[in-house]
C-alpha cells in the first residue's frame, strides 16, 4: 500500500458563468440543431401568423369599411337633401340627432328653434336622458315590455308618467315583474317626464315648425324645378339654403351639383330608351336581347369614352329641348359614380360601420374572433415551446450532474425560446398581415389601400410580437425550470 | 484473521463516503418498489473498490446516492463525513462539477455537441477558460485513443466510443472520487485493458478515490476492496486477497 492518501476534498460554491458566456453557449446549441430550432421557430410563425391575422384582418376590414361608408355618404348626399327639402326631419331623427349631439344638425335645429343656447343645452341633455331610457326599456324581457308600454313608442310612455297615478303604477307593474330599476330611479323618472321632457318635446315641434318654415322658403325659390334640376342648373344654391337656415359649405355645393348633374344625366339615358329607335340601336350595339335592355345593362358596358361618345350622340336628339343633352363625358363620369356607389355598397354590407374609439372599440362578434385567434396563438406556442423542452430534460439533467448551475440552465432556455419567439413573432406578423392584405383585397379591392390603419396595425404587430415573446419564454423556462430546480436523475427519470 | 487485519487497516484509513442505513423506494402504497433498502457502507479516500452484483440490485442507484445525484428517501449519504442532503444546489453543482466524474452506464453524451465539446461541457461549467479547455479535452481524447475522431458526434461513434469519451469527460475537472458505472462494459479487450490501465494509474499516482461496477475480472485484479450487492443491500464486502483466490479457482483465466 503505497499509494499517497487521496486528495482533500473541499467543497466551496460553483462558480457563475457570465450571460454572455451563456449566450455564446446558448446560440452554439442553437447551431448544432439548427433543424429542430427552425420547426420550432416554424410553429411559432404559424401560430403567431394566426393571431397577427385575426387581428389586422378585423382592422383592416374595419377601416376599408369605414371609409367606403363615409364615401357613400357624400355621394348619397344629394337623396338627403332631396328629403330635407320636401319636409322637415321626423322627430325620431331630430331626437337622435339632438342625443348624439349630431353637428351640424344640431346648430341647424336650434337656428329653426330660434333658442338660446341654454334652452338648446337643456333639450341635447333631455335627448340623452330620454335616449337613456328607451334603451332600459328596449332591453327589458320581451313579455314585460309588451305589458309595460302595450306596443306604444317609449316616448309615448315617458310622456304619460308625468301623472303621478301613472308613475305610481308603472313602478308598482315593475315591481310585480321583477324588473330592473329605470336608470336613476323611479322618483326622478316621474321628475324628467314631468319637467324636461315636456319642454324637449316642445323643443323638437318648434324644430320642426321652423323647418318646415325653411321648406316653404327654399320651395318658393324653386318655382317648378326639381330640387335636383336646381342643384344642377342654379348658382343661388348656397345662399339661398344658408339664408333658410341650412347649414352648407361650398364643397358640399360642388358634390351636389355634381352628383346633381350625373343623376339627370342618367335620367336622360332613360328617358331616351323610352324610344324604339334607340332603344333598337343600343340592343343591336350592345348584343343584347331585347327584353334585357336596361339602364343597369347600359351602364355595365358604358366603360370607356368611345362608348360615351357614341351614346351621348344617340340620346341628343331626344333630350327636352330646354335642358342641355349630355356629352359622352359626362355619361361616363354619371356611370362611374353608380358603378362606385355599388362597389361601395357591397364593401360596407349589411351592418353600417362605425368609427371605433380604441384599437379593439369594435362589436362584440369581432372582439371574439380576436380573442379566439389569441387563445389559439396562446395554445400554438405553448405546445412548440412544450415539446422542444420536454425532448431536452434529459439534456438538462445531463448538464446537472456535469456541474451546471440551476440559474445557468434556466437563463440557457431564455436566451434560446426569447430568440424562438422574437423570430417566430416577426416572421408570423410579417405573414400574418400579408396574409390579411391579401384577403382584404381579395373581397374589397384596392379599397384597402387608403384605408390601411398603419398605426393600429403597428399595434397590433406589437401586441403579436409580446404574446409570442412572452409566451414562447414561459412555456420553456417554466418547464425548463422546474425540471433544473429536481436532482439530476429524478429529472432524468422524467422522460 | 484477515479479515481483523482488513479491519485494522480501515480504520486508519480516513473515510471519504458513508452512507447511514440509505433507502430508496420508487411508488408508494403497495406498489412501492424498494431499490436500495438500507445499505451502510463507508468507501476510503484513495482506495479502488469494484461493485459487483447481478443487475437491478440497485448498483446504479446506489452510485446515483454516493454521487449526490438523487436523494435518498431515508438515510444519510456524507460525503467527506458532510450530509450531501445539507449542501446548497450551488455547492452540489461545485461538487459534482470537480470533486465528483462520472461514467454513466448509458454514458449521457450530449446528443448534438462533438466529443471534443461533450468533453469541455465539464470545464466550461467550471469556468476554465475556452482555449484551455479545448488543450486539455484533446489530450484526454488522447488518453483515451480518440484524439482523430474528436469532431465526430454521439450518433456517429460505436457504443464503445462514447464510453470513451464519457472516461474522458469524467476526467477532465481533475475529480476526487471517480464514480464508473460498467466503464469497459461495450470496449474490446485491448481498449478494455487500457481504460483499466489509465483507471489504475489515476488511482496510484493521484490517489483518486475509484469506485467502480464492473464484472470485468481484470478490474477485480486492480481493485483494492470488493463489495456485493444483492436485492438493494451489501451482501458482503471483500478485500482483494481473499477474492483473488475464489476467481482463480473458478475462473482460471490467469
Amino acid at each position: 500500500m503505497n499509494k499517497p492518501a487521496g486528495k482533500p476534498l473541499v467543497v466551496r460554491d460553483q462558480v457563475r458563468l457570465s450571460p454572455l458566456r451563456c449566450l455564446a453557449l446558448t446560440l452554439a446549441g442553437i447551431r448544432f440543431r439548427l433543424f429542430r430550432s427552425l420547426v420550432t421557430v416554424a410553429i411559432l410563425a404559424l401560430a403567431v401568423t394566426f393571431l397577427a391575422h385575426g387581428l389586422s384582418h378585423t382592422l383592416i376590414a374595419h377601416e376599408t369599411r369605414l371609409l367606403a361608408f363615409n364615401e357613400l355618404r357624400h355621394l348619397r348626399e344629394i337623396g338627403e337633401w332631396v328629403a330635407r327639402l320636401r319636409a322637415p326631419d321626423p322627430r325620431g331623427a331630430v331626437l337622435a340627432r339632438l342625443a348624439s349631439a349630431e353637428q351640424p344638425y344640431v346648430a341647424e335645429y336650434r337656428r329653426w328653434a330660434g333658442a338660446t343656447a341654454a334652452e338648446a343645452a337643456a333639450a341635447e341633455k333631455a335627448a340623452r336622458r330620454l335616449a337613456e331610457l328607451a334603451e332600459h326599456l328596449d332591453a327589458l324581457p320581451e313579455a314585460s315590455r309588451v305589458i309595460l308600454l302595450g306596443g306604444r313608442e317609449a316616448l309615448d310612455v315617458l310622456r304619460k308618467l308625468a301623472d303621478p297615478k301613472a308613475l305610481k303604477d308603472f313602478g308598482d307593474r315593475s315591481r310585480e315583474m321583477a324588473l330592473p330599476e329605470p336608470p336613476g330611479g323611479l322618483d326622478a323618472l316621474g321628475r324628467f317626464a314631468a319637467g324636461p321632457l315636456p319642454k324637449l318635446v316642445a323643443y323638437t315641434d318648434r324644430v320642426q315648425a321652423g323647418h318646415q318654415a325653411a321648406v316653404g322658403k327654399v320651395t318658393r325659390t324653386l318655382g317648378p324645378r326639381t330640387p335636383v334640376q336646381w342643384f344642377a342648373a342654379a348658382a343661388d344654391v348656397r345662399a339661398t339654403l344658408t339664408a333658410a337656415g341650412f347649414h352648407v359649405d361650398d364643397p358640399a355645393v360642388r358634390r351636389l351639383r355634381a352628383a346633381a348633374e350625373h343623376e339627370l344625366a342618367l335620367a336622360h339615358v332613360g328617358a331616351a330608351m323610352e324610344d324604339a329607335g334607340v332603344a333598337k340601336a343600343l340592343v343591336r350595339r350592345l348584343n343584347v336581347e331585347p327584353k334585357e335592355l336596361h339602364v343597369e345593362t347600359v351602364l355595365a358596358w358604358l366603360r370607356s369614352g368611345g362608348r360615351a361618345d357614341w351614346l351621348a350622340g344617340l340620346i341628343a336628339p331626344h333630350c327636352p329641348a330646354d335642358t342641355a343633352a349630355p356629352s359622352g363625358e359626362l355619361l361616363l363620369a354619371a356611370t362611374r359614380r353608380f358603378h362606385r356607389q355599388g362597389r361601395l355598397n357591397q364593401v360596407v354590407g349589411a351592418e353600417l360601420p362605425t368609427a371605433r374609439g380604441g384599437l379593439f372599440d369594435l362589436p362584440t362578434g369581432t372582439r371574439w374572433l380576436m380573442v379566439l385567434s389569441f387563445l389559439v396563438c396562446a395554445v400554438g406556442v405553448t405546445n412548440a415551446m412544450f415539446m422542444s423542452v420536454t425532448e431536452r430534460f434529459t439534456e438538462i439533467a445531463t448538464m446537472k450532474c456535469l456541474g451546471a448551475l440551476d440559474g445557468f440552465l434556466m437563463l440557457m432556455f431564455l436566451f434560446e425560446s426569447a430568440l424562438q419567439g422574437l423570430l417566430g413573432s416577426a416572421i408570423g406578423i410579417v405573414l400574418g398581415v400579408l396574409v390579411a392584405t391579401g384577403r382584404g383585397l381579395a373581397s374589397f379591392g384596392t379599397m384597402v389601400f387608403p384605408a390601411m390603419p398603419l398605426l393600429d396595425l403597428l399595434k397590433c404587430a406589437g401586441l403579436s410580437l409580446a404574446a409570442g415573446l412572452v409566451l414562447a419564454v414561459l412555456a420553456a423556462v417554466g418547464p425548463a425550470g422546474a425540471v433544473a430546480r429536481l436532482a439530476p436523475m429524478e429529472a432524468m427519470r422524467i422522460d | 484473521m484477515a479479515e481483523a487485519d482488513a479491519d485494522t487497516q480501515a480504520h486508519e484509513r480516513a473515510v471519504i463516503i458513508r452512507t447511514l442505513n440509505v433507502e430508496k423506494r420508487y411508488g408508494r402504497g403497495a406498489a412501492t418498489v424498494y431499490a436500495l433498502r438500507g445499505v451502510s457502507a463507508a468507501i476510503y479516500r484513495g482506495e479502488l473498490i469494484a461493485v459487483l452484483g447481478p443487475s437491478g440490485s440497485g448498483k446504479t442507484t446506489f452510485f446515483n446516492m454516493i454521487g449526490a445525484l438523487d436523494s435518498p428517501t431515508a438515510g444519510r449519504v456524507l460525503i467527506d463525513e458532510v450530509d450531501v442532503a445539507q449542501l446548497s444546489a450551488v455547492e452540489l453543482a461545485f461538487l459534482r462539477c470537480r470533486k465528483i466524474g462520472y461514467i454513466f452506464q448509458t454514458y449521457n453524451l450530449i446528443r448534438y455537441m462533438t466529443a471534443l465539446e461533450n468533453v469541455t461541457v465539464p470545464m466550461t461549467f467550471a469556468g476554465v477558460p475556452p482555449e484551455r479547455a479545448r488543450r486539455r479535452g484533446m489530450e484526454l481524447l488522447e488518453l483515451v485513443g480518440l484524439a482523430d475522431r474528436w469532431t465526430h458526434r454521439p450518433i456517429e461513434m460505436s457504443g464503445g466510443q462514447q464510453q470513451r469519451v464519457a472516461i474522458a469527460r469524467s476526467l477532465c475537472n481533475n475529480p476526487t472520487i471517480l464514480l464508473a458505472d460498467e466503464p469497459t462494459g461495450n470496449l474490446d479487450l485491448d481498449t478494455g485493458q487500457q481504460i483499466l490501465g489509465i483507471l489504475q494509474r489515476i488511482n496510484k499516482q493521484r490517489g483518486v478515490t475509484i469506485i467502480c461496477a464492473s464484472h470485468d475480472h481484470r478490474l477485480l485484479d486492480i481493485s483494492d476492496r470488493i463489495m456485493w450487492i444483492r436485492s438493494g443491500a451489501v451482501e458482503r464486502v471483500e478485500r482483494r486477497q481473499d477474492v483473488t483466490v475464489k476467481v482463480g479457482r473458478i475462473g482460471g483465466t490467469r
